[in-house]
């Protein structure tokens, strides 16, 4: 029993840190309608900003006490960052492409994502770094389940900014002309809502929440190195495409699910190698038979 | 119809000339380049080999090193790379072999098999190599086995343990022991020294060398009369291993052997400990870099694995090496250092003793090596190419490696 | 030797009666003559492909064959995924799922029976004369050739049923999504593909498959790669085709228009999972060692790019794109070689003016930028301004907004705009250039002083560009639209002319640079080619920013339009039939 609980306990983790990236595949999906490739590599900006910002304000060897104030700048710096990088990344590749065919889109954003991933191996280089520990380690141990005091910071963290954006999508003026947007692009600029600035803000809004989150995974796994979003950037956005893709409460939710599955194909026996197979194989149930995701309403194609 | 001739917008006429002269020059500077622009003097060399000149008739013996500089396993790469550059420009201080310098020729394969067979292929042909250096992993030794076969040039790959790789012909040979024999003995040590019955198994099923090297210990150990209580799988390139530790947790092992790279099992070790397990490791040779520390940290200590090498042993060979290479590059050589300063040393004393840097005459004479002293102990070919050593077994304390034990084969 | 180089005369007379045979096929117009001169040009080319097969190992070195092998399955793979994507509009993600499949598939057939087809060539009657009349020379493999070639054939078609089945499956559900849906399923499934053959021990599982015999020759995979070029112009000329084509344009009116859209579209899923499937086999018998890493995304990415810089749709830009990528890798290497070594004049020399051409592009592409941001800068000042109430904006910040953008990094082609002389010069410079370089690479080391002979070669080349372009525009003058069209508006077709034109014109400005350099900075070269050596690999780099570029400026490709467009249809009206 105790290491069900574990396994819920590790995968409600990484669960939330796919539900962190999966939000701005969502978000995305949901004004622009575009897949946005290049998501998973913003995350991967985020811990590498995170990474140097720890190193220059002195975390580099990890930390001796909490330092709330470095520890929430090292945040806020990395977030900052991907901020302007997914405003760039909207403003320079999707922008002008905007009303070609969505093939053009996608083969966009998958050349931004190379571009990126590559690039910073370039940048970077290739080798795996470890990203110190901002926050000193403390070992927990509650209801049998043993761990540090880590993923409870990544919950509290990932929750809390989940329920940021979910006020600022639900109970802001803004996020009305978000909700507006993705529900028709024309309509609502007909109805004057700025609506390229909006879709601005949705990608610096999304990059930043995958910075927070890639900082996390940094924490989580103490690595970084420059395609080490390829595999959460897929599986999340297989998480937001369970969701329900373009609802935000779906991916949350998506985040989660997934994240335990992970845990529970070797729960149940299975080899991990068969891990990305089945998640990608729910990818692919889910699009056959509720392409709306959990979350979502089913829309007839109107030609 | 004629929309689609619009769609082709021709250039003008007189600029028509320039297209099959263009044409023709793309192919001929792709045909020839295998002549790339000229190695002014033979000393510096140039990217591409000399047009036409045999690399050995020059002033300079053209070797080829070939490893992973990029990619999952970097350091492996650039590690056993130190450690031939170390050993060719300690050789050619002293005048180089028959009369002549040795220029090695590096190439990198990105850990990717995949690009193994042009860049063995580019060596060979480009730079017309009279050896090949490489590679560490056995997959890619195992990628590169035939084409060094094919084109008899002799290849030592310093540290691929799989013991398929020199099965491939006789003109692959290998520096280090096999893996059947790292398995059986990581087995009998774990069993009859630290007297541990019952043992996990976290392996990576992505590589060759981790699946054999666990197959053969659990055989091993099982023959001793241990159990193994678990067998958990991960592939190279995996972050997050809580899933099968788990599961191993629960099985309540006496220790785990994780027969795989760095990278990985510094991660497995990490999140070990986080999960409360406190039971020791064991690995092998993989686990050899600094980065195993730097990522691992101090979830590490107290665990075991065995290697080539022993940085800190005393003898006077393997002092003087540390003390040049640590002077050269300012940190302590791993085995993969080591195995590839052995490496190059053996081949450069082999040109040596065949007098001649002809193919077939080469691996006769490295085939007849006996008793040769390396850094990495004394040596000799058996009749499989693969060389007679022991084993040492490392203990890791509070962040420093200590020697453990020495098995002999 | 002599035999090898008769045997590729032989080959290359081969392909001139391909040619001559195509040519008549498209005169003749009785089905009896078209299909005898088909089978004819069928016949002769797989003859001459035997010659280049029995001929080539001997004529060129292994890395050059390597090339050639990996360009034509190269080309087999682009083709055969611009059957899916280009031709009946699916954008499929996949592909190296399927390659996997077909190559995992006639490895384990040629493994298991290929030791068995090795054994019975010495039971051939005529192996023992054979054997005699070409001693060692270059016919002696054919025998083996003929007796592998056939489990070869067998374990090819199988390789290729096996991908195509995996298609068929695949397509079936998949095939009801649209666009970008599509796009992601199949990207899952080849992962799930590459995911579950990792697991499969028998093959190797995650470890690999070596000793997978070496089978994959000139004649296999060029013929291959001819089968299916010819595939896909048969099927751009079929009524299956025409409605993939139809599916391409508007599935929904086709759908109206009676076409079975489903059945169409599995139809082209499988025609191209087929040969991928070949392809992935040819490519697994090549590397003699089979890895599902092979296989990942990169793989499908990396076909993707080749069909969409081809242009989609367009069979002939597919098999040079793939021509493209196959020998990129080999030249950036090449390129890194030849940065490696910036301490040899002679490699100075011959970089000197590209890479100052490159740095001066950058210094102005910096400036583009800087006016970007500048501006950018200024809108959102101004908008800052009239947002927190102030008055009528700031003279200052009006005039930044309004100020129109130079592109500066068009100042390099405008700079020859209504100059052709120039133009022409710098063309002739940049030939010159490249004769300098050609003739040093074939004599190495020795010869005249490589300076003089850049200097000369070039300027000599420069005075030839601008004699002979003076010469044709004599010529042409009168029809004022050929010069002033290609020198005057942004036609792209004089763009890239343009730029070579001024590397051309900036060599003798590189020369003295870098002849300064060489005498006063040599340490400072010897760092910019160590630099250079470090570099790792910009491969992906350089094709994603290429695929950006592309889909930005010119989304349909090199040879792609975005119509209907069949190649018969073109010769000849709408009947299919010859004038």
């Amino acid at each position: 029993m105790s290491d069900l609980l574990q396994h819920l306990f590790n995968g409600v983790t990484t669960g939330c840190i796919l539900a962190l990236i999966a939000l701005g595949y969502t978000m995305v999906y949901g004004v622009l309608k575009l897949i946005n490739f290049a998501h998973s590599d913003v995350f991967m900006v985020g811990a590498f900003m995170g990474y140097y910002g720890a190193h220059s304000l002195g975390l580099g060897k990890g930390a001796e006490r909490f330092d709330p104030l470095r520890v929430g700048l090292i945040f806020l710096l990395s977030m900052a960052a991907c901020g302007l990088l997914g405003f760039l990344n909207e403003k320079i590749a999707y922008r002008p492409l905007r009303h070609s065919n969505r093939i053009t889109s996608l083969i966009t954003a998958i050349g931004v994502s190379f571009f990126l991933e590559f690039g910073g191996q370039m940048v970077f280089t290739a080798n795996y770094r470890s990203f110190p520990e901002i926050i000193p380690k403390t070992h927990l141990s509650f209801l049998g389940i043993e761990a540090t005091n880590y993923p409870v910071i990544i919950l509290v963290t990932a929750v809390a900014l989940m329920a940021a954006l979910s006020y600022i999508v639900y109970f802001t003026r803004f996020g009305r002309a978000m909700r507006a947007v993705s529900y028709s692009f024309e309509t609502a600029s007909l109805m004057g809502i700025p609506t390229d600035r909006v879709v601005s803000i949705t990608f610096v809004i999304g990059s930043t929440l995958a910075a927070a989150g890639g900082v996390l995974y940094a924490l989580n796994y103490g690595e970084i190195n420059p395609l080490m979003g390829v595999m959460p950037g897929l599986k999340s956005f297989v998480a937001a495409v369970l969701g329900g893709i373009g609802i935000v409460p779906g991916a949350m939710l998506g985040g989660l699910l997934i994240g335990l599955c992970d845990e529970f194909v070797v729960y149940f026996g299975l080899p991990s190698s068969y891990q990305s197979a089945i998640t990608f194989t729910i990818l692919i149930l889910v699009l056959l038979f509720r392409p709306a995701g959990l979350l979502g309403k089913h829309e007839p194609e109107k030609v | 119809m004629t929309d689609e001739r619009r769609a082709l917008r021709v250039p003008p006429r007189h600029s028509w000339v320039l297209l099959p002269l263009l044409g023709a020059l793309l192919l001929a500077l792709s045909a020839c380049g295998g002549s790339a622009p000229p190695a002014g003097d033979g000393a510096t060399g140039g990217g591409g080999a000399s047009s036409g000149a045999p690399a050995a008739t020059g002033d300079v013996i053209a070797v080829g090193e070939f490893g992973s500089m990029t990619g999952t396993t970097a350091a492996f790469g650039t590690s056993t790379d130190h450690g031939v550059q170390l050993a060719i420009d300690e050789i050619n201080a002293a005048g180089g072999v028959l009369g002549k310098k040795i220029k090695v020729y590096l190439e990198d394969d990105q850990s990717k098999p995949e690009e193994v067979p042009a860049v063995v292929s580019k060596l060979i042909e480009q730079n017309k190599v009279v050896a090949l250096l490489g590679e560490v992993a056995s997959s890619r030794s195992l990628a590169a086995a035939p084409l060094a076969q094919r084109a008899k040039i002799p290849m030592i790959s310093p540290s691929s343990t799989n013991p398929e790789v020199t099965k491939k012909g006789d003109y692959i040979f290998r520096m280090c022991y096999l893996d059947d024999f790292q398995g059986a003995a990581m087995a009998r040590f774990a069993f009859n020294s630290l007297g541990k019955k019952k043992g996990a198994i976290l392996q990576d099923v992505k590589n060759d060398y981790s699946v054999g090297l666990a197959k053969f210990f659990s055989d091993e150990f099982t023959k001793l009369g241990g159990t193994i209580v678990g067998n958990e799988r991960y592939e190279e390139g995996n972050t997050d291993f809580r899933a099968q530790l788990t599961k191993i947790k629960s099985t309540q092992p006496e220790f785990i052997f994780v027969p795989g790279y760095y990278s990985e099992a510094a991660k497995i070790a990490k999140q070990a400990r986080d999960l409360g397990i406190t039971v020791p490791f064991i690995g092998g040779d993989g686990w050899e870099s600094a980065k195993l520390f730097e990522i691992g940290g101090k979830s590490v200590d107290g665990s075991f694995y065995g290697n080539h090498y022993f940085a800190g042993d005393p003898s006077p060979e393997v002092a003087n090496f540390v003390q040049k290479f640590k002077e050269r590059y300012g940190e302590q050589p791993d085995s993969m250092a080591a195995l590839g300063y052995d490496a190059a040393k053996l081949l450069a004393d082999s040109i040596k003793r065949a007098g001649t840097t002809d193919g077939d005459a080469l691996r006769k004479t490295l085939a007849e090596t006996s008793g040769w002293q390396g850094v990495t102990g004394t040596m000799s070919f058996d009749e499989n190419r693969n060389p007679v050593k022991p084993i040492v077994i490392l203990e890791i304390k509070d962040g420093q490696l200590a020697l453990k034990e020495s098995m002999k084969p | 030797m002599t035999l090898a180089w008769l045997l590729a005369l032989g080959g290359a007379f081969g392909v001139a009666l391909v040619v001559l045979f195509t040519l008549w096929h498209d005169r003749a117009a009785q089905p009896g003559k078209r299909l005898a001169t088909a089978g004819a040009g069928w016949a002769a080319l797989l003859g001459s492909l035997v010659l280049f097969d029995l001929s080539v190992p001997y004529l060129v070195n292994s890395y050059i064959w390597q090339i050639i092998i990996k360009v034509g399955i190269y080309i087999t793979l682009a083709v055969s995924l611009n059957i899916i994507n280009g031709i009946a509009g699916q954008f499929s993600m996949g592909h190296a799922g399927f390659m996997a499949v077909g190559a995992y598939t006639a490895a384990y057939l040629t493994m298991t029976l290929g030791a068995r087809a090795e054994g019975w060539v010495r039971w051939l009657p005529w192996n023992g004369p054979w054997a005699a009349f070409a001693g060692s020379s270059a016919l002696a493999s054919l025998p083996h050739g003929i007796s592998t070639g056939i489990i070869f054939l067998i374990a090819l078609l199988a390789g290729g049923l096996a991908a195509a089945l995996a298609g068929y499956l695949v397509g079936i559900p998949s095939l009801r999504l649209r666009g970008d849906y599509l796009a992601i399923v199949t990207l899952g499934f080849g992962e799930i593909i590459r995911n579950l053959i990792a697991n499969v021990d028998v093959i190797g599982a995650s470890r690999g498959l070596p000793a997978v015999p070496h089978y994959s020759n000139l004649f296999w995979v060029y013929s291959m790669a001819a089968l299916v070029i010819f595939v896909s112009y048969r099927l751009l000329a079929s009524a299956p085709g025409r409605a993939m084509l139809a599916v391409r344009e508007d599935e929904v009116a086709a759908a109206a228009m009676g076409i079975d859209t489903t059945r169409t579209k599995i139809q082209a899923f499988a025609i191209g999972t087929f040969f991928a499937g070949i392809a992935g086999a040819l490519l697994g018998h090549h590397f003699e060692y089979l890895h599902p890493d092979y296989f990942k995304f990169d793989k499908s990415f990396e076909v993707i790019i080749m069909v969409v810089l081809g242009g989609m749709g367009s069979v002939s830009g597919a098999a040079v794109a793939a021509v493209v990528l196959a020998i990129a890798p080999e030249a950036l290497r090449y390129a890194k070689d030849l940065l490696g070594n910036l301490t040899e004049p002679a490699v100075l020399f011959a970089t000197a003016p590209f890479i100052l051409f490159a740095l001066l592009f950058l210094a102005l592409f910096a400036a583009d930028i800087a006016r970007l941001i500048g501006r950018g800068a200024a809108r959102f000042a101004s908008a800052v301004h009239v947002r927190t109430g102030g008055g009528p904006v700031h003279a200052d910040i009006a005039r930044l907004r309004s100020r129109p953008m130079t592109r500066w990094t068009g100042l390099i082609p405008a700079a020859f705009s209504g100059r052709p002389a120039l133009r022409d010069a710098g063309l002739g410079g940049v030939l010159g250039l490249f004769a300098a370089i050609l003739h040093r690479g074939l004599i190495g080391a020795g010869g005249i002083s490589p300076r003089i002979e850049y200097w000369t070669l070039t300027l000599v080349g420069m005075a030839a560009g601008l004699l002979i372009g003076s010469r044709a525009r004599g010529r042409t003058a009168p029809a004022a639209g050929a010069s002033g069209a290609a020198g005057g508006d942004g036609s792209k077709a004089g763009l890239g002319y343009r730029r070579l034109a001024a590397v051309g014109m900036l060599a003798p400005l590189g020369f003295l640079i870098a002849s300064v350099l060489e005498l006063q900075a040599p340490a400072f070269l010897e760092r910019m080619s160590v630099v250079f050596r470090n570099l790792p690999d910009p491969r992906m780099v350089l094709y994603s920013m290429m695929l950006i570029a592309l889909m930005l400026t010119r989304p349909t490709g090199l040879f792609g339009s975005a119509e209907i467009r069949t190649w018969w249809r073109e010769k000849r009206g709408r009947t299919g039939v010859a004038r």
